[in-house]
């Protein structure tokens, strides 16, 4: 191995071990946490939907996500970013509803399907409890 | 150095068989990463820049210091139809390439090119799953290569018509990403048929709203006429926006075989910025 090799290996090296050092301590997302991330959210604002969409774990590659969520004409684009944020951390989707609109879940299972991911169930608040409604197609259930 | 003489006669007379190796590489636009959803696209450049430091035959240098250096621009655009099937076009540019090769007096002769490159253009289809906090796809790609380069002494691009079929496997997770993928091509003439493997290992990052990964990739190529290259080096990629997207990497050669008398003991930066839709 060259001199310039053993460089750009140990750099490397240097680089993810500094990366796994700072690394957050983070447990895959569990249920349980992801429950509890979408109860902060729904906490926070108002008038927002929480997704939680299956594999969203790559913040590039779910932008699709927000472009295809944001279409929706029911959707808020002034909050937010283009009205939709996304949690890759616990696969959470936010996003922030026009006023007096609900929301098309069909077309947001739609909207997320074509971005490349699964939408899994809706999560809401009720007195202060967590709900969940369900958002898998009946063709793939 | 006698016995290399015949060797330098022949590359002094027939510098056309001595043909350039990186010129096709596998990555796909954009950066391997996107797009992943439907009626997706986008486009991105790269600039790459290679350095061979010495002439070797086998796994011997012969001709130390007598180098080649390579400056490309690549020009790659991607359409995703939906998430399983897309099609991308490489178009490469030749800024500035010179090589040396020592002289039967003891001089240097060196050749230069410039000019466009063969295109390449792919047809990846994907298969994505979608795992609880775990993501990832399987990638079928047949490719051609299209000769657009004009020939002479030196070419970096071979002008030939080629055919290639690329596999691959990568997963991801919030922290983690892992990818592997093998290829190989045939091409028309005499440019020998290659295969090439790829393992990365990678760990992605955000620093207040601004995420990427880094990772470490390990290529190896062999050709059919003996060359083999193993070079590994780090990759960084960063997302500035949802649309505007940045790589750079450097790559060094840690393992080299030349069966015929070829420029070895490689090193290649690339930097590369990328718009998606």
């Amino acid at each position: 191995m060259n001199p310039l090799s053993k460089l750009i290996a140990l750099a490397t090296l240097l680089m993810l071990g500094a990366g796994i050092s700072f690394a957050e301590p983070f447990p895959e997302s569990t249920e349980v946490l992801r429950t509890e991330a979408a109860k902060a959210k729904l906490s926070a604002a108002s008038g927002i939907e929480v997704i939680y969409a299956k594999g969203l774990c790559c913040p590039s590659c779910a932008v699709g996500v927000r472009k295809k969520v944001s279409q929706l004409d029911f959707v808020d684009r002034d909050r937010f970013n283009k009205g939709v944020d996304l949690d890759p951390k616990f696969q959470l989707v936010s996003i922030a509803m026009k006023n007096g609109r609900s929301a098309d879940y069909e077309a947001i299972t739609q909207a997320i399907q074509n971005a490349g991911y699964d939408p899994v169930r809706a999560y809401h608040l009720d007195n202060d409890a967590i709900a969940t409604r369900s958002m898998v197609p009946t063709s793939v259930k | 150095m006698p016995s290399f003489r015949p060797l330098f006669r022949r590359a002094a007379s027939f510098g056309t068989v001595i043909l350039a190796v990186w010129s096709v590489h596998a990555d796909q636009p954009i950066f391997n990463e996107m797009p992943r959803w439907d009626d997706g696209y986008g486009a991105q450049l790269i600039y790459d820049y290679r350095h061979d430091a010495d002439l070797m035959s086998g796994g011997d240098v012969v001709a130390k210091g007598f180098s080649e250096h390579v400056e490309t621009l690549h020009l790659e655009s991607v359409y995703t139809w939906d998430k399983s099937i897309r099609a991308t076009v490489k178009l490469p540019m030749v800024l500035d390439a010179r090589r040396e090769f020592p002289t039967l007096d003891g001089g240097k002769l060196v050749q230069h090119d410039s000019g466009i490159g063969d295109a390449t253009v792919a047809l990846p289809l994907k298969r994505y799953f979608n795992l609880d906090a775990r993501s990832g796809s399987w990638t079928l790609a047949p490719q051609v290569r299209v000769p657009l380069s004009s020939q002479d002494d030196y070419s970096v691009y071979d002008g030939a018509w080629g055919a290639g079929i690329g596999a691959g496997y990568e997963t991801e997770t919030y922290r983690f990403i892992f990818a592997t993928s093998v290829s190989a091509w045939r091409f028309e003439g005499h440019e020998p048929a290659r295969a090439a493997a790829n393992i990365d290992l990678g760990l992605n990052f955000n620093l207040n709203g601004l995420t990427g990964h880094i990772k470490w990739e390990t290529d190896f190529i062999y050709k059919d006429d003996g060359y083999e290259s193993l070079h590994i080096g780090p990759k960084l990629y960063l997302r500035f926006t949802d649309q505007w997207h940045f790589m750079t990497m450097l790559k060094t050669e840690v393992h080299t075989r030349r069966n015929t008398l070829d420029h070895g003991n490689t090193t290649f930066a690339r930097i590369g910025l990328a718009f998606v839709n």
